[in-house]
């Protein structure tokens, strides 16, 4: 039997970490709430960008764009997998490293070559002790994806694709729906699917002219992609740990309170012993 | 005549979401404005001044890359990569940049197009914040 100042140790220490874990759950709050409102501000961009896009698609049937070279069996692919620097964050990160390995898989099995680039230093170790080739890892990318960071990687996958080294590139991230949904989800980056051509801006007038302005929309829309990803998984991450947090904060409360009980049973175990030994000894006496 | 819907949209943030009575924007063939009442257009920007004119005396200025605008019924959707605020334009960090593209050699006629034109944003930058 564990004795009271044990037990009140263990209670202090559960004691400090539930402060601990409380504090982060303030900080994903707040953190969390910052990323969701950067989810929400590229949202009329890339909105307005597929509009354009879609608008174009109806005016321009057959345009030709290395950026929408279609293959049936691609020979290279990349994988992106977004991940996140930090832990404590609950199945975020393993979950989409796991959806992104199965996809890896899968496209080995049909016998494309895959080469894996990382954002975050979780995905990253992961990898490195599965023993998974990475090509690329990126650990800069904090809290606060920047367009231009998105951009460096959406050129370079372009420009690859454009001179036919890579088939397809996919990014593996976790998608945000809405404030109480995130899942992983694999998102299409290259070859670019064109969305299905409506009529709405057909009787525009064109400055210079249709394809050249589709042409020139492909590559924004690619670099818009690759940034919501970025900053998509980063309000992911922060949910995913302040969720995390919530549950071990109540977890740290739970435990207080069992162990408690436990003390305050040792202790009245110990008092009820203590007044058995006293009267004992002093009827041994009379 | 009504007014004008005008926002101007990066990825990372909306600059602008109101009325105007007009906007002048830097198409790639020259710059031109927009009043209410336009035909519908698309145009292709390049890196430049937006001038905004939200009423008779008030007239805003936004530095942009290059990107695209969206004329359709009275609303105009300016869609950039980036853009400044004039008084957002750190003269320094620009001029050193400029130098620093200038400065670097390059070979090939599309390697100097594209110093060029990375060289142009930054002249632009400086020369709206002042």
């Amino acid at each position: 039997m564990a004795t009271p100042r044990e037990i009140r140790n263990r209670i202090q220490s559960v004691q400090n970490t539930r402060k601990i874990t409380r504090t982060m759950e303030l900080v994903s709050t707040a953190k969390s709430k910052r990323a969701v409102d950067r989810v929400h501000s590229a949202q009329p961009f890339s909105i307005k960008i597929e509009e354009l896009l879609s608008g174009l698609a109806g005016s321009a049937k057959d345009v030709s764009d290395p950026l929408l070279r279609q293959s049936t069996s691609p020979k290279k692919a990349i994988i992106m997998i977004v991940t996140s620097n930090r832990g404590l964050c609950g199945g975020f990160n393993s979950n989409t490293i796991r959806l992104g390995l199965n996809r890896r898989k899968e496209l080995i099995a049909n016998g494309t070559e895959v080469e894996v680039v990382v954002i975050g230093k979780k995905a990253a170790n992961f990898l490195k002790f599965l023993k998974v080739p990475v090509a690329q890892a990126n650990f800069e990318i904090g809290d606060k994806p920047t367009f231009d960071q998105a951009r460096e990687f959406a050129d370079s996958f372009m420009e690859r694709f454009s001179s036919e080294e890579i088939d397809l590139v996919e990014i593996v991230y976790t998608r945000y729906y809405n404030a109480g949904s995130q899942k992983p989800f694999i998102k299409n980056i290259l070859p670019l699917q064109l969305p299905e051509g409506s009529s709405s801006t057909s009787s525009a007038i064109f400055e210079p002219d249709a394809e050249s302005i589709i042409k020139a929309l492909l590559p924004r829309a690619i670099r818009v992609g690759v940034y919501q990803t970025m900053i998509e998984s980063v309000a992911g991450e922060h949910i995913a740990r302040r969720i995390a947090m919530k549950n071990a904060t109540s977890a740290a409360g739970d435990m207080i309170r069992s162990m408690t009980r436990q003390y305050n049973r040792v202790r009245q175990a110990k008092i009820t012993q203590e007044i058995a030994e006293i009267v004992s000894g002093a009827e041994a006496i009379s | 005549m009504g007014a004008l819907e005008v926002s101007i949209a990066s990825p990372e943030r909306i600059l602008y979401e109101g009325q105007a009575e007009s906007v002048a924007l830097p198409g790639i063939k020259g710059s031109f404005a927009v009043l209410a009442g336009h035909a519908p257009l698309v145009a292709e920007l390049e890196a430049g001044i937006v001038k905004l004119k939200a009423a008779a005396n008030d007239e805003l200025t936004f530095v942009i890359d290059s990107g695209f605008a969206d004329v359709r019924n009275g609303k105009v959707s300016v869609l950039v990569e980036g853009a400044l605020m004039p008084n957002e334009i750190k003269k320094d960090v620009e001029q050193n940049k400029l130098n620093e593209i200038l400065s670097s050699t390059v070979a090939g006629d599309t390697a100097l197009i594209n110093r060029e034109k990375a060289a142009r944003t930054h002249r632009i930058r400086i020369s709206a914040a002042e």
